[in-house]
């Protein structure tokens, strides 16, 4: 109930930002023509109308002391989030996509596969890391080598030549 | 008529040629299946196979990838909620639903013959009417796409009844989203803050993959219960490969007849293309249902409805390239530069100088929408079986793939990026009840329609907007779509007050 409410107030503070700033930095139109800056503003009226009314029927439809409790247990839930099973597989989800470039393809979908695994309660660890590497070699025979879909090699040195390894032996394969 | 239609068979039925439109039409499927790959990149990959191929063996060949790379694009919609391509991202809405019931069989089976009865009906629309249909698309300017694709987003206030003020938010927040980057028609930087990234816009498919599948996986992971597959604890016992009855299928007729007109007519409009008829066709669908509460939650007219549209749309983009040599969309774009490397000269002399290109092209859809269902038949039944893998497996390679198909639009880490941000901010929407196909519609509906508008107002020429406005909203076309536009927009507002008017009178 706490998180809507702060959702519902960002995307307000956010609305009149973007407002502000579509109304600062862009050119003005003739007065005649739909221009680059009136679309959008149009957008955030709208939508800075609709978060006013959603917040309307917020405090409307709950009662003041169960909003001011589930306040009371906001930074709690934040602990309880930090220690739960969603919390490690979004910030996996993350680290992923960081390290997809720099560290390639092969060495992240490999340690993400068996680090995810483990996440959802995989504990046979000799089929999990034979299933991340099936995958792993599936994924990248079906979209790299079959259809020529590019995927990063690694910007570090050793992985990059870890990933070209691989690729000379499917060449020569 | 008789002649052209044997010549085009002939083509297609010839062994050599024959063999090739099947391995097209599994290739096709394969692609469209395949998160990233849409489908101008199926076709884009095929393009390879056709360089020793006569010109009309060429089109037929590329038509058969482009429609099965449509219909595969839904098979994944239902199964994992990844839409292949973008016009299967309503699929999802009724599909996913009814995979977790365990009937993913009978949402592929719906899904496959829609999409072949759509893509059919299209292909003899093209065949008959070619010319016809290509001079009424031509008398359509932008104030009239403007009010067809303005039309797909008056989906918004249907797609959660009970919900309609945040489903609203969602669908603002998605036109929103579409307005950052360089303005379409003057290329001014807009929303951008000064950063490179955000110059060439939002990518749609990052965000739409991040939404649906990645948002999809954190929410199973989120679940204290044993994880297996999508359905639950007795999933593979419920886990059904059974095909829809013919009975079910009857009952989706007029379903697939509005559909398959509604598809094909946007179709042939330029620039409309599959995505937006499978958006409106969901819309439409919706709107006449006698229960539309059962829209979203898993039924068949929701997959029926977006399938047939879409892959109708196939055929429909198909004419104006053979008619006036302008291509309705990318995949036309694509096979139209396919045949000019072959030295064919595109324009309106080509049906009458080489009419088996015509020929060809509808024997080929033909064909392939048949064979597309047996190959899909196929390539379903190895899909639902994937379901029953463990998701502690299963999970993490659906986000690979979705990483995968992220980075294969640009080839760019930051659409990488953009997808693991958006599956969060698609976790926080579904936590904070927001509407997330809400967002996904008005990012993919945002800069048709801006662009449309825009272009309809330069048109115009008033001396102020409001004159502007009043010669645009009187185009009969554009005024009556408009108008259809604001009473669907209005209908699920004003609905419940008459009837609590009725009630308290």
């Amino acid at each position: 109930m706490a998180l809507q409410l702060i959702v519902n107030l960002l995307l307000l503070a956010g609305c009149i930002g973007f407002f502000v700033n579509v109304s600062t930095t862009m050119p003005h139109s003739p007065a005649n023509e739909l221009g680059a800056e009136q679309w959008p503003q149009a957008i955030l009226v709208l939508l800075m109308l609709a978060i006013c009314f959603n917040l309307y029927r917020y405090f409307k439809t709950n009662k003041k002391e169960d909003i001011a409790a589930a306040f009371r247990d906001f930074v709690p839930s934040i602990g309880r989030l930090l220690k739960s099973r969603l919390f490690a597989g979004m910030a996996l989800v993350v680290v992923m996509a960081l390290m997809y470039e720099p560290v390639g393809f092969l060495v992240t979908c490999l340690l993400f596969l068996i680090s995810y695994g483990l996440l959802l309660g995989q504990r046979n660890i000799p089929v999990l890391l034979l299933t991340s590497v099936l995958i792993t070699v599936i994924l990248y025979i079906g979209f790299s080598v079959m259809l020529g879909v590019m995927l990063p090699r690694g910007q570090f040195p050793p992985l990059r030549n870890f990933a070209l390894f691989i690729e000379s032996l499917v060449s020569d394969f | 008529m008789f002649n052209l239609l044997t010549s085009g068979l002939s083509v297609v039925f010839a062994p050599k040629m024959f063999v090739l439109i099947i391995f097209a039409v599994f290739l096709g499927t394969l692609f469209g299946a395949l998160p990233g790959v849409s489908a101008t990149m199926a076709v884009t990959l095929g393009i390879p196979f056709t360089y020793k191929m006569d010109a009309v063996s060429a089109i037929a060949f590329l038509v058969a990838i482009y429609c099965a790379s449509v219909t595969g694009g839904g098979m994944t919609a239902i199964l994992f909620k990844i839409p292949g391509v973008p016009s299967s991202a309503p699929t999802t809405y009724d599909g996913y639903p009814m995979a977790q019931r365990g009937e993913a069989g009978k949402a592929l089976g719906v899904q496959l013959i829609c999409s072949a009865i759509g893509g059919i009906f299209a292909a003899v629309c093209m065949l008959l009417l070619s010319p016809q249909l290509t001079q009424a698309a031509l008398s359509f300017g932008p104030s009239e796409l403007f009010a067809i694709s303005f039309m797909g987003l008056s989906i918004l206030t249907s797609l959660e009844s009970d919900n309609i003020c945040r489903t609203i938010i969602s669908g603002l927040l998605g036109l929103l989203l579409a307005c950052i980057g360089l303005d379409p028609l003057l290329g001014v930087p807009r929303l951008t803050f000064g950063t490179r990234f955000l110059t060439s816009g939002i990518e749609m498919i990052p965000v739409m993959i991040g939404f649906f599948a990645v948002t999809e996986v954190l929410k199973q992971t989120n679940k204290p219960a044993k994880l297996q597959a999508v359905g639950g604890e007795d999933q593979k016992s419920r886990m059904s490969a059974k095909m829809p009855s013919l009975k079910e299928l009857f009952l989706l007729k007029w379903v697939i007849a509005r559909c398959s007109v509604l598809g094909t007519v946007i179709g042939i409009l330029p620039g409309a293309g599959a995505t937006i008829a499978s958006f409106l066709c969901y819309s439409a669908e919706q709107k006449i249902s006698r229960t539309p509460e059962k829209f979203g939650t898993g039924c068949l007219e929701g997959i029926a409805a977006p399938e047939a549209g879409n892959n109708a749309a196939t055929g429909g983009s198909m004419v104006p390239l053979l008619s006036l040599g302008i291509p309705g969309g990318n995949a036309a774009a694509i096979m139209m530069s396919a045949l000019v490397l072959k030295g064919v000269t595109m324009g309106p002399l080509l049906l009458v100088n080489q009419p088996q290109f015509l020929s060809a092209t509808f024997a080929s859809m033909l064909v392939s929408n048949i064979i597309m269902v047996l190959a899909a038949i196929v390539i379903a039944k190895i899909f639902v079986q994937v379901l029953k893998i463990p998701y502690s497996v299963l999970g993490p390679a659906i986000i690979m793939m979705a990483t995968i198909g992220a980075f294969a639009t640009k080839n760019t880490a930051v659409d990488v990026i953009l997808m693991a941000v958006s599956g969060l901010i698609g976790f926080v929407f579904v936590t904070c009840k927001f509407n997330s196909s809400a967002m996904i519609l008005g990012l993919v509906l945002g800069v048709i329609c801006e662009s449309n508008l825009r272009r309809a107002y330069t048109i115009a020429n008033g001396r102020t907007l409001m004159d502007a406005t009043a010669k645009i909203m009187t185009r009969p076309v554009t005024g009556i779509v408009l108008l259809v536009c604001a009473a669907v927009l209005l209908s699920p507002v004003v609905k419940p007050l008459l009837k609590k008017k009725q009630n308290a009178s």
